[in-house]
């Protein structure tokens, strides 16, 4: 019996070292960044979706927005106009060469603002509607293999390449077979994990993947989340006018 | 005494018993002056009050009568809000030669303070709490001490946001704020104080320890955004800022002033102070090496308000003007009733050898000592209910808020104010009464002697 014992141990003790082994293993990441970027990006058509953002607080209880957007990647443009609530309708961010910008439609004026802020109070930022810069952004300092849910997944260690990025540091859980991201937690300067995001459903359209549904979850207050879903989505061409403050101004009457 | 100066002591004599054998009449013209004296000069009180709170309160809040902040272009061109260069600032103030209490160096920002599932959106000022006497001076703590504060980690929040965020002292929170570069960033901190209300201005700060504001906005620990100067004579703001502002100017690009074609505006440069400045992408002809000082002052953030101040002023005098018009038609009528009265009287008067000047002193000089009576009476009471409203110790959170210094109602009357009033309700009394005392004095004493009514 004791003899069993230790035997049963002893091949514990090797499975998990070899476990561990193949998780530790190194993997060559050349070109991760790059091609998670392009999964994700509409080189040579537009993108325009309905977005719902449904938010759970458990002091504000569950509160519901929606808001047209329209990217041009290829052009780092993007515009997102409030549909709803109607007292924020009208309401826009423009990012453009010139910087990202907030229109009130109440003032009639539009106010810089920074990628980095709450997109409508929601756990959302600003900078989550931009297009995909990873490659750009981070580089990748740790790698592992693991799995997540019913996907063989890489779990990498991102850090920022410059101080202008929204999160310093990110751990994302990416598919090994498309480099899909599955999960990705955002971390801040003082490396506290601030966010957890999960992407669950994923779509193809013009040859790039949209996900359609994303969750994300405030780290920092217990029981806050936003639920984004995309519907309408769309690649078809937009015209040169909408990525402008003129269009902005005008479709916010 | 001359036989001139006899009369007129006579006359003020007659004058004196005639309002008081009339005491009804006496105190109804009286109290009209009063009332108007009453109005206008708690108006004026109170509008200035509202500019010494105001001012008081920005200098509380921000540290200093001077502000100077500066900005450098970060690698990709945008705009960040620091001074990275503070010994060209000390070098500029030194050789500026203006005298100077304190030098307050801040950094704040607009943060989110998170206890439990509750969250704040705040200003939060980092502060030196040992080195700024002044703040000390004027933070009332109601709890904590400022030794406990001096731990780094510490946080001092006013009585309603502790309240609202629900939490009590030695309890931890978390502060949430964007680098000066963008990045998110949170700290633990510590509530070590809970103060009562610093300022009416609708601006209510949170203040940490410098050193951990500068670490949650990616600042170096002897880095900051805002150096306020708290100078020694407060008059000499405009002068103390032109003389640093040339003085930074010879050692490093400098902001226009506000109020100028290119400069950033006034509003602009508040902003800066509150940490709201900065983030904009610069063009690169328009980028600049180092840091680019801006500096602001107490009198750039107060000019609107006194402006507005001065519209509420002219337009109380305007009311005032009114109200003594109305007065004035009220001694014309009144005293045309004494004549009528006082007929006979004036006949006997005039018979015993009283000059019409005589009689139109006595009118006139009635009527100056009911106005002067009147006047004191409404200066007396403003003094009372200024005394009376000043001893309340109010709470910062009411519609007072604006006009409270340390939870005090402020009032500030000019003496020329004082005597605007005073010479106005004397002139127009003397005009009011002069058309009746006219007629009174005109009067044929034989025919004044025969008339019954």
């Amino acid at each position: 019996m004791k003899d069993m014992l230790k035997r049963g141990m002893l091949v514990m003790g090797i499975t998990l070292i070899a476990a561990g082994a193949a998780g530790a293993q190194s993997i060559d990441t050349t070109g991760f960044l790059e091609q998670m970027d392009e999964n994700l990006l509409l080189e040579d058509t537009d993108f325009s979706a309905v977005t719902t953002f449904v938010s759970e607080d458990p002091e504000d209880g569950v509160d519901r927005q929606k808001a047209r957007m329209f990217r041009r990647d290829r052009d780092g443009a993007f515009v997102v106009l409030i549909l709803e609530p109607q007292a924020n309708r009208g309401q826009g961010y423009l990012q453009v060469e010139d910087g990202l910008w907030f229109y009130d439609p109440e003032s009639r004026s539009f106010s810089f603002t920074d990628a980095s802020e709450s997109f409508q109070g929601t756990d959302a930022r600003v900078s989550d509607f931009g297009s995909a810069s990873l490659s750009e952004d981070y580089e990748i300092v740790g790698a592992e293999q693991g799995r997540l849910g019913d996907f063989d997944v890489y779990v990498l260690d991102l850090e920022a390449t410059n101080s202008e990025v929204t999160y310093p540091s990110r751990r994302v859980w990416v598919t090994q077979e498309q480099l899909l991201t599955l999960k990705s937690e955002d971390y801040s300067v003082t490396d506290r994990l601030l966010r957890t995001s999960y992407f669950p459903n994923y779509t193809r359209i013009a040859g790039a993947y949209m996900a359609t549904r994303v969750i994300l979850e405030d780290e920092l207050v217990e029981g806050r989340k936003t639920t984004i879903t995309f519907e309408d989505i769309s690649a078809a061409d937009l015209p040169d006018n909408v990525f402008t403050k003129s269009y902005v101004e005008r479709v916010s009457r | 005494m001359s036989a001139k100066q006899g009369n007129r002591k006579q006359w003020l004599r007659v004058a004196w018993r005639n309002i008081t054998r009339q005491k009804k009449r006496t105190l109804l013209l009286g109290g009209a002056i009063g009332f108007a004296v009453l109005i206008i000069t708690l108006v004026n009180a109170y509008t200035g009050g509202l500019v010494v709170a105001i001012r008081e309160n920005f200098t509380q809040t921000f540290g200093g009568h001077v502000y100077v902040s500066g900005s450098v272009v970060s690698e990709s061109g945008r705009e960040v809000e620091i001074i990275q260069e503070p010994q060209v600032l000390d070098e500029a103030v030194d050789a500026a030669g203006i005298e100077v209490r304190e030098i307050n160096y801040r950094s704040g920002s607009l943060a989110t303070l998170i206890y439990t599932s509750n969250e704040v959106l705040q200003i939060v000022d980092g502060v030196n709490f040992e080195r700024e006497e002044r703040f000390r001076e004027v933070t009332r703590l109601v709890e904590g001490s400022w030794e406990e504060l001096s731990q780094p980690g510490s946080i001092l929040l006013p009585v309603s946001l502790a309240e609202q965020l629900g939490i009590t002292l030695g309890e931890q929170l978390i502060l949430s704020v964007n680098t000066i570069t963008g990045q998110r960033n949170v700290i633990d901190l510590t509530l070590r104080g809970v103060a009562a209300e610093v300022a009416g201005l609708g601006i209510t700060s949170a203040y940490v320890q410098l050193a951990d504001m500068n670490r949650a906005l990616g600042l170096e620990p002897g880095e900051y955004q805002t150096a306020n100067l708290y100078l020694n004579d407060a008059s000499q703001i405009d002068r103390a800022t032109e003389a640093v502002r040339a003085a930074l100017g010879e050692r490093a690009p400098v902001e226009p002033p506000p109020d100028e074609g290119d400069g950033a505006g006034p509003m602009a440069m508040m902003a800066r102070i509150f940490g709201g400045g900065g983030g904009e992408d610069i063009e690169e002809t328009d980028r600049w090496q180092g840091t680019r000082f801006a500096l602001s002052n107490l009198n750039d953030a107060t000019e609107q308000l006194e402006s507005v101040i001065g519209t509420v002023n002219a337009v109380a005098f305007g009311i005032f003007v009114v109200l003594l018009v109305i007065t004035a038609v009220g001694i014309t009528n009144s005293y045309r009733m004494v004549m009528i009265e006082r007929t006979q009287e004036i006949g006997t008067m005039r018979s015993i050898g009283v000059t019409q000047s005589g009689i139109r002193w006595i009118f006139s000089l009635e009527a100056i000592l009911v106005a002067l009576v009147g006047t004191l009476a409404g200066l007396a009471f403003s003094g009372v209910i200024i005394g009376v409203l000043s001893a309340i110790q109010w709470s910062a959170g009411t519609a007072l808020g604006a006009f409270l210094v340390q939870g005090r109602l402020q009032a500030d009357l000019a003496l020329a104010d004082i005597t605007i009033s005073v010479v106005a309700i004397l002139l127009m009394t003397l005009w009011a009464v002069s058309s009746p005392a006219k007629q009174a004095a005109r009067l044929e004493p034989a025919q004044a002697l025969r008339t019954t009514y």
